[in-house]
């Protein structure tokens, strides 16, 4: 009988196993995933919503990151009432970039949708202050990227895709976040983005297909990476993910589209945020540290290596 | 100025782990925590299998990846050249686990320091521990504060086929600078671009 091809993730090592061999990542997991996941399409909401000038999502967008993100990371934290001097470093560490931004995102966004929580501040005023949030906005969406980026441990995360994709994610998410609101609330303004929304989505199934293809660019570690995601470990999660958050999106905001019907959008919406939360919950959760020695892959299976 | 590093010579190392018990001792570091440990790394097939111990630690790297994305500065770099991560600011993020190639951080979970190795925690424990913070992020520190005191860290002294060299980089005539440039010393990953001040020699 043919000897059965070693999986994937026979070719990881414990920490404690004292073995040269590509290690799992264990650190980040749900709730990194949620905190990244709430930030991008928290002000990806605020940025649509601005731009439709639809304060309620405007709101939602500004709690989903000052509240949940916030929560998510402070629950993370090992040590949490330590966390304001995250800031000091913004010299060099995304992370401190990203929580300035996201402070100053949450203050300007506060003043502009002060009066629709009925708080005295003039019109023209909350509107400067919306731009302002709107600019600050765009670094919530995207710094986790850089966050991942800046992981050059992990290979496969280590790549300018990564905050590319992050920010296409946010406006996606953004989107239908907007598009569901509005028809929760009765309000029809954003409705031309669904063409938008279609649009995104072709562009994320292109993206993350140039991410996962484009692993084997970044070595051996990301390679493996890419095959946990994609057929072992997280095989189904991810493409779980795809299947639902993009491909289903696609054709519900498609019916939606050409029926007008309110309540397909609400699904494409649920359909969109799942698929969302777990395409990046697999990305992180596949995470592979190198060996400290060279050990191509094709070594570690057991298979000749010229 | 000085650069601290060390070389290791893998034709010597016979993966006794001495010096993982020395560092254990000499840090006092809690249960499931080698600041540094020999791995062992096998390659070919039977009959031609050779087996290469290989004794890894934090690298120390001059362009530490760690300390750029400590968003609190409790990762920093000495003059010297020692990396270290400040108990008192580090918030547990654990970014620098994920920036380390190496996988030579620790995040000391919360409950890990209540209970000793055998239960009830020892004078030894108690003594060693207060140094450590749970909920925060430990590696090794090259023993600096040995260093400081003008010796070398615990695994190179307790090394008995003296596979570990401890010396100043910057200094050409330095043993572990010899040793470098004598016999071909390369870094680990050095794709990485982290320039680490640990050197691997074998093959005599």
């Amino acid at each position: 009988m043919a000897e059965q091809a070693p999986a994937a993730r026979r070719l990881l090592v414990g920490g404690n196993q004292f073995l040269i061999g590509y290690q799992l990542q264990r650190e980040w997991a749900w709730l990194i995933a949620t905190a990244f996941f709430l930030g991008k399409v928290g002000a990806g909401l605020f940025v649509i919503s601005f731009f439709a000038d639809f304060r309620l999502g405007a709101l939602v967008g500004l709690l989903v990151v000052g509240v949940g993100k916030t929560t998510a990371h402070l629950l993370y934290l090992g040590k949490p009432l330590r966390f304001l001097r995250a800031v000091v470093r913004w010299r060099t560490s995304w992370i401190s970039r990203g929580i300035i931004a996201m402070a100053l995102f949450c203050v300007l966004g506060a003043v502009y949708v002060a009066p629709y929580v009925h708080v005295g501040v003039p019109h023209g005023i909350a509107q400067g202050f919306g731009v302002a949030a709107v600019v600050l906005a765009f670094p919530v969406m995207f710094y986790d990227g850089f966050v991942l980026k800046a992981s050059r441990g992990i290979p496969f995360w280590s790549t300018y895709l990564m905050p590319v994709l992050m920010l296409f994610y946010a406006t996606l998410g953004g989107i239908t976040a907007t598009l569901a609101l509005e028809t929760l609330a009765g309000e029809v303004t954003a409705r031309r983005l669904e063409w938008a929304e279609i649009g995104l989505l072709l562009a994320n199934v292109a993206l993350i297909g140039l991410y996962v293809l484009s692993a084997q660019l970044r070595g051996a570690a990301s390679e493996l990476a890419a095959t946990l995601l994609t057929r072992e470990r997280m095989g189904r999660v991810f493409l779980g993910a795809i299947a639902v958050g993009l491909g289903g999106t696609f054709v519900l905001a498609a019916v939606s589209v050409a029926a007008h019907d309110s309540a397909t959008l609400a699904v494409a919406a649920v359909t969109d945020v799942v698929g969302h939360f777990f395409v990046f919950f697999a990305i992180l959760r596949v995470g592979v540290h190198a060996p400290i020695r060279p050990l191509p892959l094709r070594a570690a299976r057991g298979e000749a290596v010229a | 100025m000085t650069r601290w590093g060390m070389v290791i010579d893998l034709d010597r190392c016979v993966g006794c782990n001495a010096c993982t018990v020395a560092c254990k001792i000499e840090n006092g570091t809690p249960p499931d925590h080698y600041w540094t440990r020999v791995y062992t790394e096998e390659a070919g097939t039977f009959p031609d299998v050779k087996t290469t111990y290989v004794p890894a630690l934090c690298n120390h790297c001059a362009d530490a990846p760690c300390v750029t994305v400590c968003p609190t500065g409790a990762s920093h770099q000495r003059a010297d050249g020692i990396v270290l991560v400040d108990q008192h600011k580090c918030i547990g993020c654990r970014a620098c686990m994920m920036a380390c190639p190496y996988s030579n951080r620790f995040y000391l979970r919360d409950g890990v320091l209540e209970t000793g190795y055998h239960g009830e925690r020892t004078e030894f424990e108690d003594a060693k521990w207060r140094f450590f913070t749970e909920g925060t992020v430990t590696k090794c520190t090259f023993c600096a504060h040995r260093v400081d005191g003008g010796l070398e860290p615990a695994c190179v002294v307790t090394c008995p086929t003296e596979a570990r060299v401890f010396g100043d980089l910057e200094d050409p005539e330095s043993r572990a600078s010899a040793l470098i440039r004598e016999r071909g010393g390369v870094q680990p990953l050095p794709e990485m671009g982290t320039n680490p001040s640990v050197y691997y020699v074998e093959g005599r």
